[in-house]
């Protein structure tokens, strides 16, 4: 019978080539959860913390989610939570959306109602790293449970939304405290990446 | 309707001076939506959103400027897939995606035909038969997924 990640197999230590920073980049892509193709993704045969092909289903794809703000995907935090089995985690994905309208507000309705993946970038990319090179760049949340809707809220007079909409993106009960986009090099991670929302890459 | 490179190139220049002065037409529009798949090989999502037709006409006009009109091929990736192998110099995407590649890629991956949302029908016959394989250039029934 397997044993799940219960047994350390690796030294805890600060990366003193490649210091950590936080923050996260101000593109991401949202992706509707039914339109991922579940049995075409690809895990990295070493690392099940690794998506290297997150394939969508054929005439689907994702939307790229724009915060031009000084701290994009600010209140984004993954937190453990006890469980009767084992512990699971839970992701909040927060962002802003600097703008209103009926247009917007067609966004807030399928936000509201429906499930997601995002994958975003983080600021602190690993570029240095001695090998697997750039895959702390790409992370994915949702995959497991999907992100549903936790804040959607519209204040005219708020300064962190200038009368737009704060977005509060919530995914629980995942089994993995983290998932990286990571297809074997940075180049054709940022490929992957860019060919989910049909963009060319 | 088919179009020639040439009333493609005069279109867009067309359309790039209408979309940097007062905006894309309505005929614009209908436009993009009849040849910006065959431009750039993917599908236009037309939607009711006032910046998507002139994303998509930057996204056309680039392409084509890069590419020209290039021949349609027969397979086609789904979003999100690339293709990586020793025969490639870097990862394939459907922007630099031929039928000589799908093929190469399919032979070493045979199962992963899932990748492909567009593919010939006798998309197992072109991996072993190499003349085959030139023949789907031709415009072969695709099967799409």
């Amino acid at each position: 019978m397997a044993i799940c990640d219960k047994f350390l197999e690796k030294n805890i230590q600060a990366n003193c080539d490649d210091l950590v920073v936080k923050g996260v980049e101000a593109n991401g892509v949202i992706i509707n959860r039914a339109d991922i193709d579940f049995s075409a993704v690809v895990f990295d045969a070493d690392n099940k913390n690794v998506i290297s092909n997150l394939v969508l289903k054929s005439g689907k794809k994702g939307y790229e989610i724009s915060v031009p703000t000084p701290n994009p995907f600010s209140g984004t935090t993954t937190t453990m939570e006890e469980g009767t089995n084992r512990k699971t985690f839970t992701n909040n994905l927060g962002f802003v959306i600097l703008d209103n309208g009926p247009e917007v507000a067609g966004i807030i309705d399928s936000l509201a109602n429906g499930e997601f993946v995002v994958v975003y970038e983080n600021k602190y990319k690993g570029l240095q790293k001695s090998t697997n090179k750039g895959d702390a760049t790409y992370q994915i949340v949702g995959y497991y449970q999907g992100l549903k809707a936790s804040t959607l809220e519209n204040d005219k007079y708020s300064d962190d939304t200038e009368g737009g909409w704060n977005v509060v993106l919530t995914e629980t009960k995942s089994p993995k405290s983290a998932l990286f986009l990571y297809a074997g090099n940075a180049a054709d991670s940022e490929k992957a990446f860019q060919s989910l929302t049909n963009l060319k890459a | 309707m088919v179009i020639s490179e040439q009333e493609l190139r005069i279109q867009l220049e067309e359309m790039k001076a209408r979309s940097l002065s007062d905006g894309l037409w309505a005929s614009d529009h209908k436009f993009i939506e009849q040849n910006y798949e065959r431009v750039t090989f993917q599908r236009f999502a037309k939607r009711n959103c006032s910046r998507c037709y002139n994303d998509a006409f930057i996204e056309m006009y680039t392409v084509f400027k890069k590419n020209g009109l290039r021949d349609m091929p027969n397979f086609r990736l789904k979003n999100g897939a690339i293709l990586q192998s020793a025969h490639f110099s870097e990862a394939v995407t459907n922007s630099n995606l031929t039928d000589e590649k799908a093929i190469q890629w399919l032979r070493d991956n045979p199962t992963r035909i899932n990748f492909f949302a567009v593919y010939p029908e006798n998309w197992e016959t072109l991996l072993v038969d190499d003349g085959a394989a030139k023949k789907s250039k031709e415009k072969n029934n695709r099967k799409q997924k």
